[in-house]
């Protein structure tokens, strides 16, 4: 049919083909890094993902699949996680950046502010330059060098001040699970 | 193959994972496939890397929401007395005095935390300073080793110069570095110094004395120096988010938990020599961190006028 031939046209060169073509690649990694059992769904959750993906083709085509593979690892820990633990996190109490919302009672939705304003201290806590590079790589998303050449530092300085934010913030994240 | 590879230790592989959550935010394909590598080669890097990254976008949708405009667990306000208030007025008036006679002009500067709150420096020699909740120290930038602790209590990590020793001024005392992490504290008249790591000299006048690891200083108000000795790893816990004590009296504890909650903590004076020996993670910094602690101490928590009291557990309860 013409259609199946002009949608295979279009996806040489797409995301769809590169994962089709390196699905058994995907897969390797996925059980490499830890997936286990759920190896085989998350890829298929990836692979829904990739079809529904409408942007052009990004650049690093296989670091963005590796990225998508991994946050997808991530989501499933924190599920699993949370059905465990489900009194004291603030992601499902304040609802998430989908929306999703569980109506959390009054105090549980306090516990949760609560918890975004002492995170936000224990950044300011850090001090600068410390705080201010953290914001910008974790929540802003620029790169080390951008960082670097912005603030008039060696790259090795914001490496250097990064990990101890995110040494610190980890810290400070698992005394509260530990509570 | 492990009897070939030395076993990493957890502290190593937490370490490399960190870097990698840090590395991968910006990863590019061959990263991907190192990070894969790293991940297979030790059976236990997947539950470490996992907890880690399952923190780290917690704390990035935390940060995601709307920073909460005020507070919603402050210390209590105080509603003083006019009597206090005079005297909290004349004792600003002090210290205003105090540090336009102390600082000299240009390159001075104060650093003051709230309760509850730390501040970790770095100096421009390399020395960092952590400076715990209600305190207060002063820089001079032209100056950078001489410092002073005002109030409170600071953590030094001091990078060693024998021919321009770090210097410390604690009221009319200095503690001199002799290459070393150490703290110090200065409260209602009281100071005490613990050392990590290499040495301290201490001197007050024509008196000297030099401190080793594991040994502490206390100077009560009586100005009589009392050495004690102290696990090394429990100087500063603080600074590492948790407090440790070996036969500390009750009312120390207390002015550490506030420092570190700031809430306002006090003792009942019957169990306040009561003598503790132990630690805790500080962990949310709030009435829980003070419950827990006191439930180690064998103590109750009771809501007292703006604050809370530790003291001994009602009799016939549970």
């Amino acid at each position: 049919m013409s259609e199946t031939i002009a949608h295979d046209d279009q996806r040489e060169g797409s995301l769809e083909k590169l994962f089709l073509d390196e699905r058994v690649r995907l897969l390797a990694f996925l059980r490499r890094i830890g997936a286990g059992d759920d190896a085989e769904d998350i890829l298929q959750d990836a692979w829904i993902r990739v079809r529904s993906f409408d942007r052009p083709m990004p650049a690093e085509a296989m670091s963005y699949l590796y990225r998508t593979l991994h946050n997808l690892v991530i989501d499933r820990r924190r599920s699993s996680y949370r059905l465990l633990h489900r009194d004291t996190h603030w992601a499902e109490a304040l609802g998430d950046a989908s929306g999703r919302c569980t109506q959390p009672d009054s105090e549980r939705r306090l516990l949760a502010i609560e918890e975004v304003r002492a995170i936000h201290e224990a950044i300011d806590a850090m001090g600068e330059p410390a705080a201010g590079i953290f914001r910008r790589h974790r929540l802003q998303g620029q790169t080390q060098r951008a960082i670097a050449e912005d603030l008039a530092m060696g790259l090795s300085t914001v490496e250097k001040h990064l990990r101890r934010a995110y040494a610190a913030l980890l810290a400070f994240r698992k005394a509260r699970d530990d509570d | 193959m492990t009897d070939a590879v030395p076993l990493k230790t957890p502290a190593m592989l937490r370490e490399e994972a960190l870097g990698w959550i840090i590395r991968l935010r910006e990863g590019e394909e061959a990263d991907w496939r190192e990070y894969e590598a790293w991940m297979a080669a030790d059976p236990r890097a997947a539950d470490i890397y996992w907890s880690m990254a399952a923190a780290d976008a917690d704390i990035a949708d935390a940060l995601s929401q709307p920073r909460p405009a005020t507070p919603i667990l402050t210390a209590p306000v105080q509603t003083p007395k006019r009597r206090w208030f005079a005297g909290a007025a004349l004792a600003m008036a002090a210290s205003i005095l105090l540090l336009l006679f102390v600082m000299p002009p240009g390159g001075g500067q104060t650093i003051e935390t709230r309760p509850g709150q730390t501040r970790d420096m770095t100096l421009d020699d390399g020395s960092r300073i952590i400076l715990n909740g209600g305190s207060r120290i002063e820089l001079d930038r032209r100056d950078p080793r001489n410092v002073r602790l005002a109030a409170g209590e600071a953590r030094f990590t001091v990078t060693h110069d024998a021919k321009k020793p770090f210097r410390v001024h604690v009221g009319d005392a200095v503690l001199v570095d002799l290459g070393t992490v150490f703290s110090a504290t200065m409260q209602d008249g009281e100071l005490r110094v613990a050392v990590a790591d290499g040495a301290v000299r201490y001197k007050r006048g024509d008196i000297a004395r030099d401190l080793a690891a594991g040994e502490t200083l206390w100077i009560g108000r009586d100005g009589r120096p009392v050495i004690g000795r102290i696990d090394p790893a429990d100087v500063a816990p603080w600074a590492e988010g948790r407090l440790a004590y070996t036969a500390a009296n009750a009312g120390t504890v207390a002015a550490d938990l506030s420092r570190a909650t700031g809430l306002a903590i006090s003792v009942d004076p019957v169990i306040a020599g009561r003598s503790f020996s132990g630690g805790f993670a500080l962990g949310n910094r709030d009435l829980a961190t003070v419950r827990r602690a006191a439930s180690l101490m064998g103590l109750a928590v009771r809501a007292r006028g703006d604050g809370w009291i530790l003291e001994a557990p009602a009799s016939g309860s549970k």
